[in-house]
């Protein structure tokens, strides 16, 4: 797409961003008498798992309730602090995992400093390794998020209610999570509710490539069981060089990639059905609609069963992309800068992957995921976390590539990841854990947490036996 | 639960699992094969500016030269593709070698990020003993010595596992678009890369054979670079003006030899120009004939210049100057030859 492109997608910032200035201003002022409880954003949160979950840096307050911790959460009125805190040490080979010897304390504090307005700030401070020198690599990570709502007019009896929240995201999925599921995004998040219907906004920068920013414009209806979305994943302009390959290969950086843009638009409807407090099916369709259309699919099927001392989540999934639904033109490889531990709390199973290759390969994928915990004493909880990737992908003109996870296209690749261990509880109602388990599953990393990967985990034949100290404070 | 709202939910998972089987029988079949690595193929086209060739046909052989016994000089090592030159063009076909052929070489170098790159030459010869190969009874006349060559990555996978994607680019540049070890490689660096672009064709120029034996049995050549003049003066002339070095000048009837070629040729590997010039009454005619030439290992370009030396009002019947070679402006000597005349008759 040439300059009407740019200039719709110019007109569009400029008008999001109008109305969320001014969405703000409105939430921002003077709390309304009739002012609401903030309703949860979804999407922030995969709920249809077991994996491991920490909170989210927003609505702090809200989440005060959903599990038992260590510290009082709330310090006074309007002051809410907890902390997850983990050790982990990794063997019997810890230099293949950046995160070893590692400890994270991942802070969240929030201020609802007025009836409509929350500060909510989340720091991560952990050191990776203590193979490093002493504290040389010790890092924090902040985010902030300010949340503004509001309920200041009515429609049809109903209240409308507007929140925007800014910069930090969290963990972002829209849909099903066809194009983007549980990515950390900074940003902007406008939502107007009415009844169980929403409108949103949001504008997240830097999500797969240093160059791209995205728009997501989304109806959704029914509290999300039926949602439409328009996405532009808009791509300003290509970083994507490597000094060392360009010197290998004698040319000059800016001449080995692809050019930049054009942006690519999606349009995509979500079918979230819950049928039961267990068993959901979700499917979410969508294509991309500039210049050729090409299509891709995700359906989801995921059944979860929590009881005191057993609970399972047995789930599927099947993605299919056409050739060029990603919205890169060419197979660069997508990255991530925020590379945490945290990322063991999603699945493997990523649109991340495909959208690398997509501009060459037709792919489709079936997973399998199956999660157990069983606590047959109070001190004791067994846990088993496995994941089944079966990858495929077809087309190429004739050329093989390879994936940065070494994913050989054309071709098929089963992956397994899995987390298998023990929690000790010495003090049963309170959440301190003593883990030992086994794993495959290693976040990537470079040795600054923030530095790009090309990969979102390790090969999964790093096979570790950690023992891991876990506190909910 | 109400018995209505159970029955629902039971309605509603039926539905649900029917969703799945039909979402999965709509799938896209589970066949996404492997792709195997190709052979390919390049064009030899064959000059022979020179008129070496001989009665003999003309054969192509594809050879892996390598170190020979003695550890110090190198031999034609293994061969893994023939045939004849029916034309002056032909496509060769350039299959993969066994392993344990790639695995008996040493790759003149090897890094990231293309691991190990081996340099395959292509062999032009007479087939005199008729064997179909290569050897010390058969002339040698070509051999393909281009720092920019046939190239062979002998694991084209992990090069492109390291290069990475958006660099593969390069890997299929090299390769003309084909998942082949085969590649352009580059060795002007004194290392390997991948170079721009697939072979339009690979061109080689016929010359002696002992320099085509030298070329493979001095692998890698010690570079050198040589020139010699020799002027035959016009019997007429002072012998006087030969100078100081008579064994690079001598008189002759200029009328009695045979008359040099006016023939030019612009090929990398020979290049022949003819010019002439004059001073006052003098006029010389200048043949540059530039080849590789070799000399106990020590290969390159030689520039051997020929210089006809006469009177200009009384030059030989043959002479061109002037006719079919226009007398060149330049201040150069009358044996010397100036890049700025090379001029076709």
């Amino acid at each position: 797409m040439g300059r009407p492109v740019i200039s719709v997608r110019t007109a569009l910032q400029r008008c999001a961003s109008i109305t969320a200035l001014g969405a703000l201003v409105v939430a921002s002022a003077p709390a309304p008498a009739a002012a609401s409880e903030p309703f949860p954003i979804a999407g922030m949160r995969d709920e249809w798992s077991l994996l491991p979950r920490h909170p989210v840096n927003l609505l702090l307050f809200e989440q005060l309730d959903d599990e038992p911790r260590l510290g009082p959460g709330l310090l006074t009125e309007g002051l809410a602090f907890v902390a997850d805190l983990s050790v982990r040490s990794v063997q019997p080979s810890p230099r293949a995992v950046r995160f070893h010897g590692m400890f994270i304390a991942d802070l969240y504090l929030a201020a609802r400093l007025l009836d409509g307005f929350d500060a909510n700030l989340n720091l991560a401070l952990f050191t990776p390794s203590a193979s490093d020198a002493y504290r040389s690599f010790a890092q924090v990570s902040p985010g902030l998020a300010l949340h503004a709502w509001g309920s200041p007019l009515r429609l049809g009896g109903s209240r409308l209610h507007l929140d925007l929240v800014a910069t930090d995201l969290g963990w972002i999925t829209t849909g099903a999570g066809l194009l983007v599921e549980q990515t950390p995004l900074e940003g902007i998040l406008f939502r107007m509710r009415w009844r169980e219907h929403e409108l949103r906004w949001l504008f997240g920068g830097r999500v797969l490539w240093q160059d791209d920013d995205l728009l997501d414009f989304s109806l959704r209806l029914f509290d999300g069981a039926l949602a439409l979305d328009v996405v532009g994943w808009l791509i300003d302009y290509d970083l994507t060089s490597d000094l060392l390959v360009a010197q290998a290969t004698g040319r000059s950086l800016g001449t080995n990639v692809a050019p930049p843009g054009p942006d690519a638009w999606y349009a995509t409807a979500t079918l979230d059905l819950p049928l039961s407090d267990a068993l959901r099916v979700a499917f979410e369709g969508g294509a991309r609609i500039a210049g050729d259309v090409r299509p891709a699919l995700v359906a989801r099927v995921d059944h979860v069963l929590r009881a005191s001392r057993f609970s399972t989540h047995v789930g599927y999934q099947a993605r299919w992309y056409a050739r060029g639904f990603g919205p890169r033109n060419a197979a660069i490889p997508a990255s991530l800068p925020f590379n945490l531990p945290r990322r063991e709390d999603t699945y493997a199973t990523n649109g991340f992957e495909l959208l690398t290759l997509s501009p060459a390969f037709e792919q489709w994928s079936h997973t399998a995921m199956l999660e157990l915990r069983v606590r047959p004493i109070d001190h004791l909880e067994l846990f088993a976390d496995g994941e089944l990737w079966l990858r495929f992908a077809r087309g190429g003109d004739g050329k093989v590539l390879v994936a940065p996870d070494g994913f050989v296209a054309p071709g098929r690749r089963l992956d397994a990841y899995y987390r298998v261990g023990a929690s000790l509880l010495p003090w049963p109602e309170h959440p301190v854990r003593l883990q030992t388990f086994v794993t495959n599953k290693h976040t990537e990393s470079g040795e600054l947490a923030s530095t790009e990967v090309r990969r979102r985990f390790l090969a999964t034949t790093a096979h570790n036996i950690a023992l891991q100290l876990e506190v909910k404070l | 639960m109400s018995a209505r709202r159970a029955g629902t939910r039971r309605t509603a998972r039926t539905s649900a699992l029917r969703c799945v089987v039909l979402a999965l029988a709509l799938a896209p079949a589970c066949t996404a094969e492997e792709r195997a690595l190709e052979d390919s193929e390049v064009v030899l086209r064959v000059r022979d500016p020179r008129g070496l060739r001989g009665d003999t046909p003309l054969a192509w052989a594809v050879a892996w030269p390598r170190l020979a016994a003695d550890g110090r000089s190198a031999e034609l090592g293994v061969i893994t593709g023939g045939g004849r030159i029916e034309t002056s063009s032909v496509t060769i076909p350039l299959a993969r070698p066994g392993p344990e052929v790639i695995a008996a070489l040493t790759p003149r170098a090897a890094g990231q990020p293309w691991r190990a790159v081996h340099r395959a030459r292509i062999l032009v010869y007479e087939d005199v003993d008729a064997d179909g190969a290569p050897d010390d009874d058969d002339r040698w006349l070509a051999l393909d010595t281009d720092l920019r060559g046939l190239g062979y990555i002998a694991d084209p996978l992990g090069a492109l596992t390291d290069v990475g994607l958006a660099y593969e680019q390069y890997f299929y540049d090299a390769t003309g678009g084909r998942y082949t070890p085969w590649v352009r490689a580059d060795w002007t660096s004194g290392y390997p890369i991948v170079a721009r672009g697939w072979f339009e064709n690979v061109e080689l120029v016929l010359g002696p054979p002992d320099v085509q034996h030298a070329l493979v049995e001095c692998l890698p050549v010690t570079p050198f670079a040589g020139a010699s003049t020799s002027v035959l003066l016009d019997d007429a002339l002072d012998p006087a003006l030969c100078g100081l070095d008579p064994t690079a000048c001598s008189t002759e009837d200029l009328d009695a030899i045979e008359p040099p070629s006016l023939e030019t040729s612009a090929f990398a590997a020979y290049t022949r120009t003819v010019e002439c010039h004059r001073r006052g009454d003098l006029a010389s005619f200048v043949v540059l004939e530039r080849a590789v030439r070799c000399e106990a290992c020590r290969c390159g370009p030689f520039d051997a210049t020929t210089a006809y030396v006469t009177t200009a009002t009384a030059a030989p019947s043959w002479w061109p100057c002037g006719a079919d070679v226009p007398y060149c402006p330049t201040d150069r000597g009358l044996t010397e030859s100036d890049p700025l005349c090379a001029a076709a008759p």
